[in-house]
């Protein structure tokens, strides 16, 4: 169940690390970053393809920037990780 | 519910106006008390967004169930403030007594946080959304709950997320898992923390066997290692709207949390006095001579509000509410306050009464931002009637609290009283002090009959259970 567990946000993480642009909050109430991006994983099929699509983005973006898809996503998860533990 | 004469006077003075302390964060709105009435000035933008919700049929008919408040809008009304802050008046009707989630039981949390994902169905229908998430807005008449914050519902902008999400999950969704996955109550958490339960709190006090429960993987689990992941991230809300986020993701989420939610029931309903209906220390007879010394007292007049400290069961709160515009009945112990919420449903009284968890010897103060934010319990409204039946042991020697302490604060309420004594030789009392040191010499029955006698003025007086308790019809003076 655990290793179920961590390796589904590892994946949700890499599939949701998106270029981000501008931010543009306009409620009193902050959202929160991580609340909002699980929103998409909790929005059952049409999150999926929204998933799907903005995973497609990061791959186009990295593409851009002459750079393997996949490594940095993970290499940049993994640092996090640890930072988050330490 | 009636909201009355929304026609205000020709003339009117700003001196009786007061604001609420506690509508301070939304800066599209903010509630004023002017000549009992309950008033809301709305932002243009609030404004807007109330005509669109005016229209909607869903509104109409959640209005016409007493789901969410009645509000009219009022023209020419002066709450003290220059005018061109506000674009317009609401008025609401007024909710009986407020109360707050810290007070509430597991089944009144529950079905508060049903409500709120209904509002929340029924506003994405129409291109409308809940923008908070807050328990506070939710209040009761008696045991109907009811949606008070009218500038919540605004309308959905394309590719917006359902921001009030981590907030549901904080004040409704979290504290209900706690109570029924751990056992733990959540009310101490709510009132030490008026902003709730955060997900990585709720996070350090599951086990890996949580895991498997309902919604704890994606709502716990996942929200906590996303919002450190997270922390410092900027533009996700732009990101996704720019990816096609729309309003099918947000439907699909509250479906699911209705699912979970309906789902859970409280862990650990075993309590002390849950089941004192069937287990008090009264004969049938002696009961029934008790009921009808309380029916007699509560007979006396009519009264608007009355509260029933220690109302167990509520056997004497329904009694009183037949005489009666509300009845608050109070008792420390959650799961009894749970099966009295319970057993008002389809009572011809549902909506007079209103169950709460409040403990005497500690109950809810005023707190949050300076003080004023949630009041205490005396200045949301106090009684003329009290009921204090088989409590005053509980509270001398259980609490500790001094009798004359305990009768001077009930005297200063300014209410009557129906109270029963417990004398010493009652087995209840006996209990008590099995395992105490018996440092009570106040507490005795002829002491007791002259403290009442200096505060308040005797009606009647009645001895029940063979002389070992005596009860009080006492006026206030």
């Amino acid at each position: 169940m655990m290793a179920f567990g961590s390796q589904g946000f590892r994946l949700a993480i890499g599939m949701l690390t998106v270029g981000m642009l501008t931010s543009s909050a306009h409620a009193y109430l902050d959202p929160g970053t991580g609340s909002m991006i699980l929103q998409v994983l909790l929005g059952g099929v049409a999150g999926v393809a929204l998933a799907g699509k903005l995973y497609w983005h990061k791959v186009l973006s990295l593409l851009g920037v002459r750079k393997h898809s996949a490594e940095p996503v993970e290499a940049r998860d993994r640092t996090s990780d640890t930072a988050d533990r330490s | 519910m009636a909201i009355g004469d929304l026609t205000p006077p020709a003339s009117l003075h700003a001196t009786s106006v007061s604001r609420e302390a506690g509508s301070y964060r939304d800066r599209n709105g903010a509630i004023f008390y002017r000549d009992g009435r309950i008033l809301r000035a709305i932002s243009a933008g609030a404004l807007a967004n109330w005509e669109r919700l005016r229209a909607a049929p869903f509104y109409r008919r959640l209005t016409e169930q007493g789901r969410i408040v009645a509000t009219e809008r009022v023209e020419g009304v002066d709450v003290g403030e220059p005018n061109e802050h506000w674009a317009a008046m609401l008025s609401h009707a007024r909710i009986p007594f407020i109360s707050y989630p810290y007070e509430w039981s597991f089944g009144m949390l529950r079905d508060a946080a049903l409500l709120h994902l209904d509002l929340m169905e029924a506003a994405l229908a129409t291109e409308m959304i809940l923008k908070d998430s807050s328990p506070y807005n939710i209040q009761w008449n008696g045991t109907e709950p009811v949606f008070i914050d009218i500038p919540s519902f605004e309308a959905l902008a394309a590719g917006e997320p359902w921001v009030g999400y981590r907030q549901f999950c904080e004040l409704f969704l979290y504290p209900l898992m706690l109570q029924a996955y751990k056992g733990v109550d959540f009310r101490p958490l709510l009132r030490g923390s008026l902003d709730g339960i955060p997900a990585g709190t709720l996070r350090a006090i599951l086990s890996s066997r949580d895991l498997l429960r309902p919604g704890v993987l994606l709502h716990v689990v996942a929200q906590n290692a996303l919002q450190r992941r997270y922390s410092a991230a900027g533009g996700v809300k732009s990101s996704l709207a720019a990816a096609g986020f729309d309003k099918r993701l947000i439907v699909r989420n509250v479906a699911g949390l209705k699912r979970i939610i309906g789902r859970l029931s409280p862990a650990g309903a075993k309590t002390v006095w849950a089941d004192y209906a069937n287990t008090h220390s009264y004969d049938t007879a002696e009961f029934d001579a008790k009921e009808a010394f309380v029916r007699r007292a509560a007979a006396h007049r009519h009264w608007k509000l009355v509260w029933d400290l220690g109302c167990n069961a509520g056997t004497f709160s329904r009694i009183a509410a037949e005489h009666a515009d509300y009845v608050v009945a109070m008792d420390g112990d959650r799961m009894a306050i749970d099966n009295l919420y319970g057993s008002q449903k389809g009572r011809p009284d549902a909506r007079k009464i209103l169950p709460l968890v409040v403990n005497l010897a500690d109950p809810s103060p005023s707190q949050g931002w300076r003080g004023l934010e949630r009041r205490s319990l005396p200045d949301r409204g106090r009684p003329e009637l009290t009921l204090c039946l088989a409590l005053v042991h509980h509270i001398v020697i259980g609490a500790n609290i001094p009798m004359r302490d305990f009768i001077g604060w009930l005297a200063g309420l300014g209410t009557s009283l129906v109270i029963e004594f417990v004398g010493r030789d009652d087995e209840m009392v006996q209990q008590l002090l099995a395992n105490k040191e018996d440092q009570y010499r106040d507490y005795d029955a002829d002491a007791f009959a002259s403290l009442l006698a200096e505060h308040f003025e005797i009606a009647e007086k009645q001895p029940l259970k063979g002389g070992k308790r005596t009860i009080y019809f006492a006026l206030a003076r």
